[in-house]
């Protein structure tokens, strides 16, 4: 079982139905996902996805929020950047594309916001039938990590 | 393809910042990406560069090297083609990249090719008199494609001292090899 659906059966049991209040760029992330390809989120709750984050191995990782898409059918992954337009342009300013990993059936993108004191990023996962949207302050080193070896973030966002 | 991903890596390391240029003259790249089978990006700013080589260990010789070179790069691109086989890309669908490198202020500093395993490394500095301002660094294999451009003064002492760093591989480039101009394997 991958991760994505590892997370999904989790969720069935914990999640819960919307969002908080912080975070704005995460919220309209998924709300862009969910008007895109008409699908519905799954929330994980904070200690799940804290879980989930160290299944997935992301040391440092914390202030986490998960989203799952598990009825996402989008059977070719979005191709020529329309879907990263979309996406950045619901984001505000601050935040940087890092990492694009494209393939005929995978999709991950990966943003970051560093400031002063921390790295903000938020990860994009599309699959043929699974979307995640992740959002999570990170090292830098876990982020340097990510960018010079990107098929890693792809494995642990799946 | 190994020592590809390390160049690609120690690319990463440096940013790019607000002016750096990400060259695709023609839309190659863009073209390229389109016929590939996978692709990876990497984009790094002079922010995220700031952020990373406040990681680098100033004790550390190399380390403190390295995050002097990063301290005033702007930004680095990397682009990472993957093709199902060969025969997917040609020479000739470089040639709108090569012809813009061709232009006065790039210089071919290595020309690294393999007839062996048809593996082709090239490296371009961008000078602005007697300063360099850029780089970029062509990798092709009959299946993969690398470009990477990092903007910013670096030069070929800085390239080959950042190796090692950041998944840079280790690159050795002999400045008295005429020209830059490379040589074949």
């Amino acid at each position: 079982m991958n991760r994505c659906r590892l997370i999904f059966v989790l969720a069935i049991f914990l999640a819960a139905p919307s969002f908080g209040a912080a975070d704005p760029e995460f919220h309209a992330v998924v709300r862009s996902i969910e008007t895109q390809y008409g699908v519905h989120h799954l929330r994980i709750p904070f200690g799940l996805a804290t879980l989930c984050l160290k299944i997935a191995q992301v040391p440092g990782a914390s202030g986490l929020k998960i989203a799952v898409f598990n009825n996402f059918s989008q059977a070719e992954i979005p191709s020529d950047g329309e879907f990263e337009e979309s996406i950045e342009s619901t984001m505000g300013s601050g935040w940087l594309p890092v990492v694009r990993v494209r393939s005929n059936h995978d999709l991950t993108l990966i943003y970051a916001n560093p400031s002063d004191k921390d790295i903000r990023a938020l990860i994009v996962c599309l699959q043929s039938h699974v979307a995640t949207v992740v959002q999570t302050k990170v090292t830098a080193s876990q982020l340097r990590k990510w960018i010079e070896q990107p098929d890693e973030a792809t494995h642990q966002m799946n | 393809m190994r020592r590809l991903g390390a160049v690609v890596g120690l690319l990463l390391a440096a940013q790019m910042t607000a002016t750096a240029q990400d060259l695709d003259p023609g839309g190659t790249i863009k073209k390229l990406a389109a016929r590939a089978s996978k692709t990876i990006d990497v984009n790094l700013d002079q922010s995220m560069l700031r952020f990373a080589s406040a990681f680098l260990d100033p004790k550390d010789p190399d380390q403190a090297q390295a995050k002097k070179i990063i301290a005033n790069m702007k930004g680095i691109y990397v682009h990472s083609l993957e093709f199902d086989k060969s025969g997917e890309y040609t020479e000739g669908d470089l040639s709108a990249l090569r012809d813009a490198l061709k232009q006065p202020e790039w210089s071919r500093i290595v020309n690294v090719r393999s007839k062996r395993d048809g593996e082709n490394v090239e490296i371009y500095f961008k000078k602005d008199g007697e300063k360099f301002e850029g780089l970029i660094l062509l990798a092709t294999e009959p299946t993969e494609f690398t470009f990477v451009d990092i903007a910013g003064p670096i030069t070929p002492e800085d390239v080959m001292r950042l190796g090692g760093h950041f998944g840079i591989p280790k690159v050795n480039i002999d400045q008295d090899s005429p020209t830059g101009k490379g040589q074949d394997k």
